[in-house]
């Protein structure tokens, strides 16, 4: 990409990129800290992670002052608007995946007082495909990669697939004891909250894609959630 | 695993699920090239032998306005010149090609280029109103083509030309008053009234706004909003967001090139060439 | 000052003192051209007093009041009161003897000659003659009248001759000083304004002379030469500027006419004698001739002047009546020509004014002729004032200096009214866009 005439107008461009992207590092160990307090049953973690969110909501209102500024002041047009409207999307996005994480520290606050479940193991394995989505759409972001980030937009089926397993165990471990409905009814939730986590980073891709290329991805994106429609027949 | 009937949302899915795109773009360009006024077809423009225009291929819709936007010297107004046969004043200047309005070649040998431009009327960059009366530069041209054997039609014509220029008010109890005395804006409103008042179907546009301010230039913007329902224009403009405010389709010229053409939106939000990128971001191309 | 401040190069000392050089710079500038200004306003000013100091006297003359004695015998022996015999008669001795009686005791011939050099003898003999030719019915009487006293006396009442001067290097005799001074004294001989100065035409004797054939005859050749030059140059200057093709032949064209305005005046002289005196052979000295010759010499002039005015029309005008589907012809003449009114016209007459002042190719064409009479049409013989003053110039008298500055002021009035003119139809023509 060739510069601008005017290189004023270059850095607020990359300084909007890089509060993004410092964005995105947070929301990601938002989420790591949110499933690592969840696996480790830290309480004080939990705790810590949704304090946090507060600074994630903070470098969102930031970005937002930015766009309003780069929209009143350098009226962007073609790729520069795209590029824009993108970051506000893209910082939404983030805010979002970043409640989700705060959702789940405090979900998991609940489930830590419940007796520990067995066979949780899925649910880490789609946290942590969750974690690894978020940043490889941050790094598809960062180095304007639109490979990538069609790679991270058809990735969200895995964790739809993960998502449908989890909830089947977790409607099964409910059923099989009814003990357990306290914390399994807060696990689907935080389930739930992943798979949200996967839609937020396909949104994303969706939108780097836009900037990229001009063009929104194919309409016809491949679903995997089919928790709605799930049912566990006994 | 029975219901796959449903997105995500819960919607039905019948629409994606035909495997058909329906591209909503395609159907409004179609829309608003439903009727050409002018075919260009590999119009080329010499100044003394040298080429400025390069083979043009554009289609200009009968409605609406169209925006042609690029760098200086890159041939725009040149191009905007065709379209009256204005080149023909300037010595060693040389059109090539073809441009048909409503299918008539406009460089055939039966085109009387002085018709044409009552045809095809012109307003340009700096306000040009004669040093007359506010009523005679109006009145000016349908004088010379005879428009109003008598001075009631005369009244008539001009009363009416500066209504839809949105001068009338201004002007009315000063009629007498030299043209040359309004502000910048009014002279340019009275400029565009003196063109309507010879009937044309197309009006050309030279950069109107250059030389005006703000509020003047958005009372000609919206003048022009408004003449576009009557009239075919096609406007040079150095502002892209005037093109932005004021087109509905776009052309970008570069280096005597018509790089892009397209609807106003597509161009100002996702260019297809490279150097329309540059050139509407404000990048070194 | 202390050393944290930053002090901005503009403010050292080194800076003021080159501010201050720059200054006196441009000082000596400005009182080098107030100094030009002043030096031409000198020259203008010395120029304008002299000739004003030489001339102004010419515009008073001294006259005798005298009374004459028209007798029958004398005038009209056989009493036919015909016309003929009343122009030829001798009116000379009615002059004469009306002097020698109003001075009875000058008795010899000298003293008598010297007498009648008081007056001007054609200007009183003719003045009678006149007179007595209009009204038959004067013969037999007795009439007082004004006439006009000699050069040599009126230059001497004006002090242009030094009455101190040993009378063998003077023009007036001792005994026509006492006779003069007597008259004065007697209130006979008074200063009166001289209106035969504007009204006459060219004479032999000074204090006869006057300017109104020259006059006549420059307006005359002037409206030829303004007739001639001003349709024709300026329609070369539009069709040249507007409609011709630009190529090789219109470059040689304009290159020319641009030559053709410095070429010396006299060629156009030449000119006009080999053309239309030898070739289509009109008359000489005619003011259709000057004024023809006058008006090649300024078609030039014209054809510049009208081509720069048309070319500082702004072309936007001419766009904007070509954008309204005026034809070509129609923007030039609706619009261009009319904004290039006032510079055509100012073009013209400061073209005209030149001409007005010409005088080498009127004497190349016979304009230098001596002419008595005032012309009554441009085939007729004429002078123009500048050849008149020209031909006056030339002359030894004392009384024709005095003339010819008078001549000159004249002139200059003429030039400057019609500069005048110029100013004022350019302000009045002129409309900004």
């Amino acid at each position: 990409m060739n510069e601008h005439i005017v290189s004023s107008f270059d850095d607020v461009m990359s300084d909007l990129s890089s509060e993004l992207i410092r964005m995105g590092a947070l929301v990601r160990e938002q989420l790591v800290g949110a499933l690592k307090a969840l696996k480790r049953r830290d309480e004080n973690l939990a705790k810590r992670i949704r304090k946090n969110d507060k600074q994630v909501d903070a470098i969102n209102d930031d970005i937002e002052e930015r766009v309003m500024s780069i929209l009143a002041l350098r009226q962007p047009l073609a790729v520069d608007l795209r590029e824009t409207i993108a970051a506000l999307k893209i910082a939404r996005e983030l805010e979002r995946i970043g409640d989700l994480a705060r959702n789940t520290a405090k979900r998991s606050r609940v489930i830590i007082e419940q007796e520990p479940l067995e066979g949780m193991e899925e649910i880490f394995k789609m946290g942590y495909v969750a974690v690894k989505i978020v940043e490889d759409v941050m790094q598809a972001f960062e180095h304007r990669d639109v490979e990538k980030a069609i790679e991270v937009w058809n990735a969200d089926e895995e964790i739809d697939e993960y998502c449908n397993t989890v909830f089947t165990q977790l409607l099964s471990g409910m059923m099989i004891d009814n003990s357990n409905i306290n914390a399994c009814s807060q696990m689907t939730f935080v389930a739930k909250n992943l798979e949200r986590v996967g839609d937020h980073a396909t949104n994303i891709a969706e939108s780097i894609h836009y900037v990229l290329t001009g063009d929104k991805i194919d309409e016809r994106r491949p679903k995997g959630d089919k928790t709605s429609s799930t049912t566990v027949t006994l | 695993m029975s219901a796959l009937k449903t997105n995500h949302l819960g919607h039905p899915r019948s629409m994606f699920d035909t495997g058909k795109v329906i591209d909503m773009k395609a159907t409004t360009s179609e829309a608003n090239t439903a009727r050409v006024k002018f075919k260009c077809r590999n119009v080329e423009v010499f100044y003394s032998g040298k080429r400025a225009l390069h083979g043009v291929n554009m289609d200009v819709p009968d409605s609406g306005v169209t925006a042609l936007i690029g760098p200086s010297g890159c041939g725009k107004s040149t191009f905007l010149r065709v379209f009256n046969r204005m080149n023909d004043t300037i010595p060693n200047a040389r059109v090539a090609g073809q441009i048909l309005m409503d299918g008539q070649d406009i460089y055939g040998r039966d085109v009387d280029p002085v018709l044409l431009r009552a045809r095809v009327g012109m307003v340009f960059q700096k306000p040009n109103p004669f040093p007359k009366s506010i009523f005679d530069n109006v009145a000016y041209g349908p004088r010379i083509h005879g428009l109003a054997p008598r001075k009631n039609d005369l009244d008539n014509i001009v009363e009416k030309s500066l209504m839809r220029a949105g001068l009338w008010n201004e002007v009315k109890d000063r009629l007498k008053e030299p043209g040359t005395g309004l502000s910048g804006g009014q002279q340019q409103r009275l400029v565009i009234a003196r063109a309507i008042a010879v009937s044309p179907e197309v009006i050309l546009m030279d950069e109107p706004a250059s030389a005006l301010d703000p509020i003047a230039t958005a009372k000609l913007e919206e003048l022009i909003d408004e003449l576009k329902e009557k009239y075919c224009i096609l406007i040079v403009t150095h502002s892209m967001a005037q093109a932005a405010r004021v087109s509905q389709k776009t052309a970008f010229f570069h280096l005597g090139d018509l790089v892009e053409y397209d609807d106003t939106q597509a161009i100002f939000t996702n260019p297809k060439d490279q150097r329309t990128q540059d050139y509407i971001t404000g990048r070194t191309g | 000052m202390s050393a944290k401040t930053k002090t901005s190069i503009h403010q050292t000392d080194q800076a003021l003192g080159r501010l201050a050089k720059r200054k006196a710079k441009e000082n000596r500038f400005r009182y080098a051209g107030i100094a030009a200004v002043v030096i031409a306003m000198a020259m203008l000013g010395w120029l304008v007093v002299s000739l004003v100091g030489t001339g102004y006297t010419a515009f008073f003359q001294h006259y005798l009041t005298i009374t004459v004695t028209l007798n029958e015998s004398d005038l009209d022996p056989h009493g036919a009161r015909n016309a003929d015999q009343l122009r030829k008669a001798n009116y000379r001795k009615v002059i004469q003897q009306a002097l020698y009686s109003r001075f009875p005791d000058v008795t010899d011939r000298r003293g008598k000659r010297s007498l009648f050099q008081v007056v001007s003898a054609s200007g009183a003999t003719n003045q009678v003659r006149q007179m007595v030719y209009q009204d038959p019915d004067l013969v037999g009487r007795e009439i007082t009248i004004t006439v006009p006293t000699s050069d040599d006396v009126d230059q001497l009442l004006k002090g242009h001759i030094d009455r101190n001067a040993p009378e063998d290097l003077r023009k007036v005799s001792n005994q026509q000083i006492e006779w003069v001074d007597q008259l004065v004294a007697s209130g006979e001989l008074t200063s009166n304004f001289n209106w035969r100065f504007l009204t006459a035409t060219d004479s032999r004797d000074p204090e006869l002379a006057g300017i109104a054939g020259a006059v006549v005859g420059s307006a005359m050749a002037l409206g030829v030469a303004f007739l001639l030059s001003v349709p024709v140059g300026v329609g070369a200057a539009v069709y040249l500027e507007e409609f011709a093709p630009k190529n090789r032949l219109t470059d040689f064209i304009e290159i020319n006419i641009n030559n053709l305005a410095a070429v010396p005046s006299i060629v156009f002289g030449l000119l006009g004698l080999a053309v239309f005196l030898n070739f289509f052979g009109l008359p000489r000295s005619a003011p259709l001739v000057g004024g023809m010759v006058l008006g090649l010499m300024t078609l030039p002039t014209i054809i510049i002047a009208t081509r720069s005015a048309l070319r500082a029309v702004s072309p936007s005008i001419v766009d904007g009546a070509l954008s309204l589907g005026a034809s070509h012809t129609q923007a030039v003449f609706h619009h261009k020509v009319p904004l290039a009114a006032s510079g055509i016209l100012t073009g013209s007459i400061i073209g005209m004014a030149q001409a007005l002042g010409e005088t080498a190719p009127l004497l190349m064409i016979g304009m230098v002729a001596f002419v008595t009479e005032i012309p009554t049409s441009i085939m007729e013989p004429a002078s123009a004032l500048p050849v008149q003053i020209f031909l006056w110039s030339d002359s030894a008298e004392r009384a024709w200096a005095e003339r010819t500055s008078a001549a000159i002021i004249v002139l200059l009035v003429v030039l400057l009214s019609m500069n005048a003119i110029a100013i004022f139809l350019r302000s009045r023509l002129e409309r900004r866009w």
